[in-house]
């Protein structure tokens, strides 16, 4: 049973998620503001921060702060500043993700899901797995050549073999850039010439089944007018 | 450094040094030609063993000799000298010359002449016994005489001085003739303290003591005065606590007027100088030219070092009576001739002087060399005309730059003629009230867009609310079918006003150009590729047929690639929305005069009564109902984001065909 704290000054949103969470089975704990927030992570353990920022007393800048100090629980930071800076600003001071209102709720769950698997399962994964050949990984994805298992921060995908095979070959490389022509000489080697222009529609396909919002892909990543690539993220 | 540059006692004691250093330097100089020209004899240590006291000792029995023998020479013989007295008359006659008779170096000499057939005398010792003073000058340290045709002396230097110089001889003949025997000493006793041959002898043996110092001290003194100089130079000028260049009283009166007091002083020195040169060599001589030369010195220093200060201060040209009169001449002349007169006749003016000149000059030279200035009058007029041209082109830039929008356009008037300058500060206050307008007009812009985005996240929050509690609210049973449909109604709705804050904010960002871009070289046949796979369901959802053509050749061009995505979704996603369902799509890439071309066509579903341009507006929609999902600020967003990476974004309209170019600069490898 894992404890959440939220933590908004709009008491109607802070319910919201409540009710979200609680029915996926967390524990939740109420925050007005950020001085309560501080208060109830000294006093409680808890295993996630869904923090509002702009928030009177102490906002949410100045809670991740403190937390950062001492705790390395995860936070998701919440709030209606969409501006890119706002985002590179909310991380930088300590967020593991940062969620902007409004907010879809099943992107929200997914991403305290994340948060919460990753928090609570780091460093379990033996190291023995990690030096398989046929294991290649970037982050929480990871691809199991052996038994052609594809696992995203623990939960299964499942992939056609076109997409797993384009998914391979990324991973394989990750870090670089491929464009779609790059990939098909390399993926495709004896199927039906053609099938260049479905490329694309593939690598949709394998983001919307990995990423958890695939129009702001955490792994799979598209530069507009160059190509594809798997982001390399190390543990 | 600046600690030195303004150190007074440095400044002190490199006044006082310099003369010094230049006496030292003179002298030293004076000394090494005397050395070179062997006008003194140094080879010997003693002063008394020199052909200097050689040629005095001489000079002396020359100068005695030559009045005894004018008596001679007169018949009858008679005493025509007045300086010699008749001291004893009789068988044998004395005549006594007085030693104070003469100045100067005669007075150490012992002489006594005797005529032997006349019995007569010449002396200027008073003794009762001649004979045995004779034989005291004889036995004397410094004799010579000349006693029965043959000449005894111990000065050596004598016989090699009148050979040299090749005189006395015929006198000494004459004494022969005469018959005179000629006795003559230096007394060494009476060389005192003060007195001419002891300043004579102290000078020799200073000068044979100091042999070997010219060498060392022309070349330390030269160096050193060079370092003063340059030291003066560099720091005149500046004193501790004082910005710039410090000027005091003296520099601050005319320049003319201070030449021309040094001029007179310097004068007045020089005279005096002069005056003390003439007397004989001694104390009085000595001090008097050294205080004089010290006088011309420090005159000098004080004009050498107010002249460089003014340099310095740039005041003194600006300050000269002369340059104050030209100006005064010129200024004049310019209100006489040029004010108020139309540009015309200034015109006018310049081109009649211009021949009337040329026609003084035909006229003064038109036969001889000086003709020349003819052409050279010409070339210089030519060359002002020529100035003045390049100063309205200058201007003419000025005004161009303004016009084609560029920033902080500034003539430099300092560079300007009189009539050039006027127009050009104008041109800088119209370009400096320009610039700020647009800066104005930039900071409201961002205002607004500040402002926008305010509004947008307080409308965010209740937003979260309301869908939020839309979406709870779904997963609950509905006690109608009737409510299940109001609540899509609201589901909807919010999903719209999300939308809606989102692109308000975009919409004003990219319209005030407040969006940091990131340019790299993109692929266009690679975009679209790749938003085409990105579209392809939802196309597919609407039957819509998507057909591509894209050239062979590479088609690379330089823009953002999340932006121009950005670009690209808003018009495939406007298809999406607004093409009629199952028609044919025509999204194509072509290569036009070195930009790349994207051409997107489709079919409109509606009906579009609207031009082109209004479509672009914000808020505006192709079709007249406002029920469909988009906010109406698509193309707006896409048109400024397309401005803003330097693209070209067009729309036309053909009855129901819908179409979009998008063109950029092509990009070679």
């Amino acid at each position: 049973m894992y404890r959440i704290l939220i933590c908004d000054d709009d008491k109607e949103i802070v319910k919201a998620i409540e009710i979200y969470l609680s029915r996926e089975g967390y524990e939740i704990e109420k925050a007005y503001n950020g001085k309560q927030a501080m208060q109830i992570i000294k006093e409680k353990e808890i295993h996630l921060l869904i923090l509002d920022i702009m928030m009177p007393e102490m906002d949410g800048m100045q809670v991740a702060k403190e937390v950062r100090k001492e705790k390395g629980i995860p936070i998701i930071m919440l709030s209606a500043k969409s501006e890119d800076y706002d985002k590179i600003e909310g991380l930088n001071t300590g967020a593991d993700d940062y969620v902007t209102k409004p907010f879809n709720p099943l992107e929200l769950i997914a991403r305290v899901n994340s948060q919460i698997r990753r928090y609570t399962s780091l460093g379990s994964l033996s190291k023995k797995e990690e030096e398989q050949d046929y294991i290649y990984k970037s982050g929480e994805l990871r691809l199991d050549d052996s038994t052609k298992q594809v696992t995203v921060e623990g939960r299964e995908v499942k992939l056609t073999p076109t997409e797993y095979n384009i998914l391979k070959f990324l991973l394989k490389n990750k870090g670089k850039v491929y464009s779609i022509e790059q990939i098909y000489e390399n993926v495709w080697e004896d199927e039906a010439y053609g099938a260049e222009n479905l490329i694309a529609v593939h690598i949709r396909h394998i983001r919307e089944k990995i990423e958890i919002n695939p129009k702001e892909p955490k792994y799979l990543k598209v530069i507009w007018g160059i190509g594809y690539k798997i982001e390399k993220i190390e543990e | 450094m600046e600690k030195l540059k303004q150190s007074a006692s440095l400044k002190v004691l490199c006044y006082v040094l310099t003369p010094i250093l230049f006496l030292i330097l003179m002298l030293s100089g004076i000394y090494l030609s005397f050395q070179r020209e062997n006008t003194y004899d140094m080879t010997v240590n003693d002063y008394y063993q020199t052909t200097n006291f050689a040629n005095n000792y001489y000079g002396r029995i020359r100068s005695i000799y030559y009045s005894i023998s004018r008596m001679y020479a007169e018949i009858p013989f008679r005493v025509s000298d007045t300086s010699y007295s008749l001291i004893q008359d009789g068988e044998e006659k004395i005549y006594y010359q007085s030693s104070d008779y003469y100045s100067g170096f005669y007075q150490y000499f012992r002489f006594i002449i005797v005529d032997r057939q006349s019995q007569i005398i010449f002396t200027n010792i008073k003794t009762d016994n001649y004979e045995q003073e004779i034989e005291n000058i004889k036995q004397g340290k410094y004799y010579w005489y000349y006693e029965s045709g043959n000449i005894q002396t111990d000065i050596e230097k004598i016989d090699e001085y009148n050979i040299r110089y090749d005189y006395g001889l015929d006198q000494l003949e004459q004494l022969k003739q005469l018959g005179l025997d000629f006795y003559i000493d230096f007394d060494e006793e009476q060389v005192e303290v003060g007195n001419s041959y002891y300043l004579e002898k102290t000078l020799y043996e200073t000068m044979i003591g100091l042999k070997q110092v010219p060498l060392y001290a022309i070349p330390i003194t030269s160096v050193l005065l060079i370092l003063i100089v340059m030291y003066f130079i560099w720091a005149i000028g500046h004193k501790k606590g004082a910005e710039g260049i410090y000027l005091n009283s003296l520099d601050k009166i005319s320049y003319e007027l201070v030449c021309i007091i040094a001029f007179l002083l310097l004068g007045i020195v020089m005279v005096v100088a002069n005056a003390v040169t003439s007397t004989s060599l001694n104390i009085v001589f000595l001090s008097l030219s050294i205080i004089s030369y010290f006088v011309g010195y420090a005159i000098l220093a004080t004009v050498a070092t107010t002249t460089i200060k003014r340099l310095k201060a740039k005041t003194l040209f600006k300050e000269l009576w002369i340059a104050k009169i030209y100006r005064w001449i010129k200024r004049n002349m310019e209100n006489l001739i040029f004010s108020n007169t139309s540009i015309m006749s200034k015109v006018a003016i310049v081109y009649v002087g211009i021949i009337f000149i040329s026609f003084l000059i035909v006229l003064f030279f038109h036969d001889g060399f000086w003709i020349i200035l003819l052409p050279v009058f010409w070339g210089f007029s030519f060359y002002k005309i020529a100035q003045y041209m390049k100063q309205i082109k200058t201007i003419e830039q000025a005004l161009k730059d303004i016009y084609e929008g560029k920033e902080e356009v500034t003539i430099d008037t300092t560079k300007l003629d009189k009539e050039f300058k006027q127009i050009a500060t104008y041109v800088n206050d119209i370009a400096k009230g320009f610039s700020s307008a647009v800066e104005k007009s930039l900071k409201s812009e961002r205002m607004k867009t500040e402002l926008i985005t305010n509004v947008s996240h307080d409308i965010k929050t209740p937003l979260t609310s309301i869908i939020n509690y839309v979406d709870l609210l779904k997963k609950e049973e509905m006690p109608s079918e009737k409510a299940k449909e109001y609540l899509e109604v609201l589901d909807n709705k919010s999903q719209r006003l999300k939308r809606l804050t989102e692109d308000l904010v975009e919409a004003s960002k990219a319209s005030s150009g407040n969006i940091k871009l990131n340019m790299e070289i993109l692929d266009v046949k690679e975009l679209i590729k790749q938003v085409s796979g990105e579209f392809e369901d939802k196309f597919e959802e609407k039957h819509l047929e998507l057909n591509t053509y894209m050239p062979k050749e590479d088609c690379l061009i330089k823009a953002d690639s999340r932006y121009l995505y950005r670009v690209l979704e808003n018009l495939y996603g406007n298809i999406v929305k607004y093409a009629l369902e199952s028609s044919r799509v025509y999204i194509d890439v072509f290569l036009v005069e070195g930009k790349v071309q994207i051409q997107m066509k489709n079919i409109s579903k509606e009906k579009l009564n609207i031009s082109a341009e209004e479509l672009k507006q914000r808020f505006v929609r192709g079709e007249a109902s406002r029920n469909t999902e988009g906010s109406g600020l698509g193309l707006s967003i896409a048109e400024s984001l397309t401005n803003l990476q330097g693209g070209r974004f067009e729309i036309y309209l053909d009855g129901d065909l819908f179409k979009v170019i998008i063109e950029f600069e092509r990009q070679k490898k």
